[in-house]
């Protein structure tokens, strides 16, 4: 006891500068990343005229709730958010079909080549997507992909990735669950929907919430498959807010904009907070 | 399973089992589609931009001839391609060297559990997932030399006001400024689970040896913290080798290709430029070295998935 | 939970069903190439695909898919199907994905200058044209619409810059002259400067693919390349520096209003300072007149339009050509060669100007009954028609979308840097231009 006491005595002057850093780098830190957002929200609020002024104000003088009717209709936001939606369900529809046998195949059975097929499955981990961009661009361009749903779906349900994940985690399932239920007489469909997906639930959630939301938000893949608007996602649909020849930059209805288009994926974080950050971590070390 | 369904369904499940199940069980079944789509949509684009490297390729002039190395000399002898490159490697040493000790920094801040922390926590990660476009708008919008709040903040500091992604000066520090703000949160998110990955007792042990601060940091913290900085260096190159959204959102290379990086050159030299062939040498170049961080990522990850 | 993936699912797949329409059709345009017979027709029908770069909803969309009804319903044997492409710029690289697939349209318009690019693409016009409406043509808009002596593009909405005058701002400072030499557009803009009311004598931007520079290269007796498209003459003497420093020296004396020291998009800086009444001149197209000066009325100032300062010394044109590529059936080619002549009667070229202001591209639509009358409530418009004879060739290389690239962001950046060395800017980009154009000779040779 008394040696407790004494090591707090003794703790006390570094820890007073230690929590005083503390405050300011938490400080910082919300200013550097709650400002901005705040800023974003003003900015969205202002008139046109109250954005172009210099120095800049902090909060409009009436509240323009009108700017996110026009960017809206502006940016034409239901058709892209229903794109989005379709292309990013879609893809993870597709990968549950193509990346799940796959791994299982690889993480659970023998058979001649395994080897060659692992590597050859998982060599685009290797493989930048920024080099193989313009081949790609050019195969689709010859099978008429371009601008279609498939050219931006098919390409993606097959993930180097999430294969990758699935297959460490089907690894550690225990292998006798499985024998039993073939000796049972189970179907392969049975095997993987009813013993493997549920005892690998964390990593499909993870594997399913990543996907999701690097589809969401794919800009790349998107601007390079598409030329028109058909089945353009949303990250392209700030683009119709961008001036159009002799416009002037909008700058409150690009905000009001931005905002409107990333609120799905803020919403999505606050309900998930804590699988995503998971997820992201799962991803990284383990 | 052992239920006894009455009639059709009990024969239609027969001759799934007898005929459809086979199949599936086959591996080479399961495997297939992903195979396919790896085949058509990862190595053979591979193979094409490689083989492209070494051809003159035009579609417009119906050029399609083997020309060795001269690709790979032009783009060597290339200012432009030297520039980019440079601009490249300044970015991602740059990242490294502040992004990480930041993130380390505000690791260790933050590594508490109340409220206010895990709330800094979970705002200083929301950049991360969002998207390219809603980054690059903002930071445009933040960074306007006339109408930005930045310059605004600079001159009431009493600083001089920077011209950000106008001046050729100034646009690479504008993009690393965005990088960085983008993937703190990652990087903390990170280095926080590295922490936690570290042994109580350790800690226990040095408090009873009545060591002071800087020596458990820099003797035990920084050692056991060595996988996730191994990891978040290959993650940070890999990451800003790659970069493309945020250039051709916010600079398009920046004034005179002051902030243009490899990946948005091979853009500019494939697809606005229509030199195919120059293209691809540059980016089998970014194969070379992307490639070689991320199989060294990879292996370190396998090595320490069978360590633990 | 599995009841939540099933509902996602569903949604999906009604979203799907609803935008299956959408996403066939751009697929089954782009992709029709060859002739198909239309199946509830009697007779055969050729079908052509036009690509242009406009917006749909814009009025030169709306024009161009007009006169392609009114087409058709005298053409019962012909389907013009007419696809916005977005911009030059958007068109270009679709056309370049076209060709890597081999789906190009029948027909589409392109900028003037990539004719240097797309040319091996295209049929050769006069094997379909009837003469008398290639003759018909403005001599000046057919300068770069012949490669190696080969009719390989008609002009359609072609624009030349032009002196843009606020003339309520000239009376408001007792000046008649409009200056017609540079020399005088310098005087006459520091007379009309006023940094009081925030008024700027004159203001210009060099535009995306730097043509507004270009002519006023061409206007003081410069050169861009050689008559063969081998040589750069860029540098070949000190005038193409020359304007930049003195447009740099004007712009620092805050005569010159500036537009890249702006972040924002430097066409609607000026024009909207314009617009506001703070810029008294500036030089740009001709096919924004009627537009501007309408929104000008609407801002109380009175706009007129003079010739562009130094045009007998030749001046550049710009905007697009129609050109048809060689991948269409003989019937698609005499079919969009039906179409060309009637974008080219009196009646459409004429109606075209009045909304636009693009120049007239036939010497007959001039007395059309539409545009002269335009003509006669808009007297200054002459100026535009007059100077068509004055037309400087172009570029006509494959390389001049990279040069023109690396050309404005030199020049872009002298003006928002006003101390760089304009000199040694010429230098780096006509020493980055000749070996782009070696690369193009070479293209073109192999």
């Amino acid at each position: 006891m008394k040696r407790i006491e004494e090591r707090k005595k003794k703790l006390t002057p570094k820890h007073v500068i230690f929590l005083i850093l503390e405050a300011i780098v938490i400080l910082l830190l919300l200013i550097a990343y709650i400002f901005p957002m705040f800023y974003m929200i003003s900015t969205s609020l202002k008139t046109m005229r109250e954005v172009n002024v210099s120095p800049p104000t902090l909060w409009p003088e009436v509240l323009q709730w009108k700017n996110y009717a026009e960017a809206w209709q502006k940016m034409n936001f239901f058709h892209y958010f229903k794109n989005s939606v379709f292309i990013s369900v879609m893809t993870i529809v597709g990968q549950l079909f193509v990346c799940v046998p796959c791994a299982y195949a690889l993480a659970k059975k023998q058979f001649v080549g395994r080897k060659f097929f692992h590597t050859l499955v998982l060599f685009d981990l290797i493989v930048p997507s920024q080099i193989i961009f313009l081949s790609i661009y050019l195969i689709e361009s010859k099978i008429n992909w371009i601008n279609t749903y498939q050219g931006l779906i098919v390409p993606f349900i097959y993930s180097a990735f999430s294969i990758f994940f699935l297959i460490q985690t089907f690894k550690t399932l225990p292998d006798d669950v499985l024998d039993a239920a073939k000796l049972d007489k189970c179907s392969e469909i049975q095997i993987i929907g009813s013993i493997i997906l549920p005892m690998a639930k964390p990593t499909i959630i993870t594997t399913v919430m990543f996907t999701f939301v690097y589809k969401w938000n794919d800009y790349f893949w998107t601007s390079i498959l598409t030329t028109d608007d058909a089945v353009r996602t949303l990250p392209l649909a700030i683009q119709n807010l961008m001036p159009v020849g002799n416009a002037a930059n909008e700058w409150h209805t690009i905000m009001a904009g931005n905002l409107m288009l990333f609120a799905p994926m803020f919403l999505l974080y606050l309900l998930a907070n804590k699988s995503i950050k998971q997820m992201f971590v799962y991803g990284g070390i383990k | 399973m052992k239920q006894d369904h009455p009639g059709v369904f009990h024969r239609l499940r027969q001759l799934f089992m007898k005929f459809v199940n086979p199949i599936l069980r086959c591996p080479y079944v399961l495997i297939a589609p992903a195979v396919l789509l790896a085949i058509t949509f990862s190595i053979i684009p591979t193979l094409m931009s490689i083989r492209n490297s070494f051809y003159k390729v035009d579609y417009v002039f119906h050029v399609d001839t083997f020309v060795g190395l001269n690709n790979y000399k032009t783009i060597f002898h290339d200012p432009t391609f030297l520039l980019v490159f440079k601009n490249t490697l300044i970015f991602t040493g740059v990242t490294v060297i502040f992004a990480i000790p930041l993130a380390v920094l505000v690791a260790i801040f933050l590594n508490k559990n109340t409220a206010i922390h895990n709330f800094t926590q979970s705002v200083v990660f929301t950049p991360h997932i969002i998207s390219w476009v809603s980054i690059a708008a903002l930071w445009m919008f933040l960074m306007d030399p006339q109408f930005g709040i930045l310059n605004a903040v600079l001159t009431a500091l009493g600083f001089d006001p920077l011209d950000w992604m106008l001046s050729e000066k100034t646009s690479l520090l504008s993009i690393i400024i965005v990088s960085i703000w983008k993937s703190l949160g990652y990087n903390v998110l990170i280095v926080t689970s590295g922490l936690q990955n570290i042994p109580q007792d350790i800690y226990e042990s040095a408090k009873l040896d009545r060591s002071n601060w800087f020596r458990t940091f820099f003797k035990i913290t920084v050692p056991m913290l060595s996988p996730t900085f191994v990891f978040l260096v290959t993650t940070t190159i890999i990451g800003t080798f790659s970069t493309y959204d945020l250039i051709k959102l916010m600079t398009q290379g920046g004034p005179r290709n002051s902030s243009n990086l490899l990946v948005y050159w091979i853009y500019e030299t494939g697809y606005l430029q229509f030199n195919v062939g120059k293209a691809m040498a540059g980016g089998v170049i970014l194969l070379l070295f992307i490639g070689t961080v991320s199989v060294a990522n990879f292996t370190l990850m396998n090595k320490r998935a069978h360590y633990q | 939970m599995k009841k939540f993936l099933a509902m996602i699912l569903v949604l999906c797949l009604v979203l799907a069903g609803c935008s299956g329409t959408e996403e066939e059709a751009p697929e089954s345009e782009i992709s029709e190439s060859s002739s198909e017979a239309e199946a509830p027709a009697e007779t055969e029908q050729v079908e052509i695909v036009f690509w242009n770069v406009f917006a749909d909803d814009s009025d030169t969309g709306v024009f161009l898919a007009d006169a392609a009804t009114k087409f058709m319903a005298d053409n019962p044997d012909i389907k013009v199907t007419i696809v916005g492409q977005g911009g030059y710029d958007d068109i270009v690289e679709r056309l370049e994905a076209a060709a890597a697939s081999k789906s190009l349209p029948t027909m589409a318009i392109i900028e003037e200058t990539f004719l240097g690019r797309f040319y091996p693409l295209t049929v050769d016009l006069s094997q379909y044209l009837d003469p008398a409406v290639v003759e018909n043509y403005q001599d000046g808009l057919m300068v770069s619409c012949y490669y190696d002596g080969v009719l390989r593009a008609v002009p359609f909405n072609r624009s030349m810059p032009n002196l843009y005058v606020n003339k309520t701002l000239f009376d408001n400072a007792g000046i008649t002259e409009i200056p017609d030499t540079w020399d005088e557009v310098y005087t006459t803009a520091e007379a009309l400067t006023d940094p009081e009311k925030g008024v700027y004598g004159f203001g210009v931007c060099w535009d995306t693919d730097a043509w507004i520079y270009e002519s006023i290269l061409y206007s003081f007796g410069g050169e861009i390349v050689s008559e063969d498209n081998k040589t750069i003459l860029l540098n070949q003497d000190s005038t193409a520096a020359d304007i930049l420093t003195k447009f740099q020296d004007e712009a620092d004396a805050g005569v010159f209003f500036n537009p890249y020291i702006y972040q924002d998009n430097v066409w609607s800086t000026i024009g909207s300072a314009f617009l506001d009444g703070k810029v008294a001149m500036f030089l740009g197209s001709n096919g924004v007149y009627s537009m501007y000066k309408g929104w000008m009325a609407d801002a109380g100032y009175e706009m007129e339009i003079y010739p562009h300062p130094g045009f007998e010394n030749g001046i550049a044109t710009g905007a697009g050509n129609i050109v048809m590529f060689a991948d269409a059936t003989e019937e698609q080619r005499a079919a969009a060669a039906k179409f060309i002549e009637y974008l080219a009667t009196d009646d459409v070229a004429g109606a075209y100007t009045v909304l636009t202001g693009y120049l007239p591209t036939t010497e007959t639509c001039v007395n059309q009954a539409d545009l002269a009358a335009f003509i006669e409530a808009n007297p200054d418009y002459v100026n535009a028609i007059s100077q068509m004879q004055y037309a400087h060739r172009r570029p006509l290389t494959s390389a001049w979308k990279s040069i023109y690239t690396a050309l404005t962001d030199e020049i872009a950046y002298c003006m928002t840097y006003t101390d760089t060395d304009a000199a040694a800017s010429i230098t780096t980009v006509s020493e980055q231009a000749q070996v782009l154009l070696n690369d193009a000779t070479a293209l073109a040779a192999g």
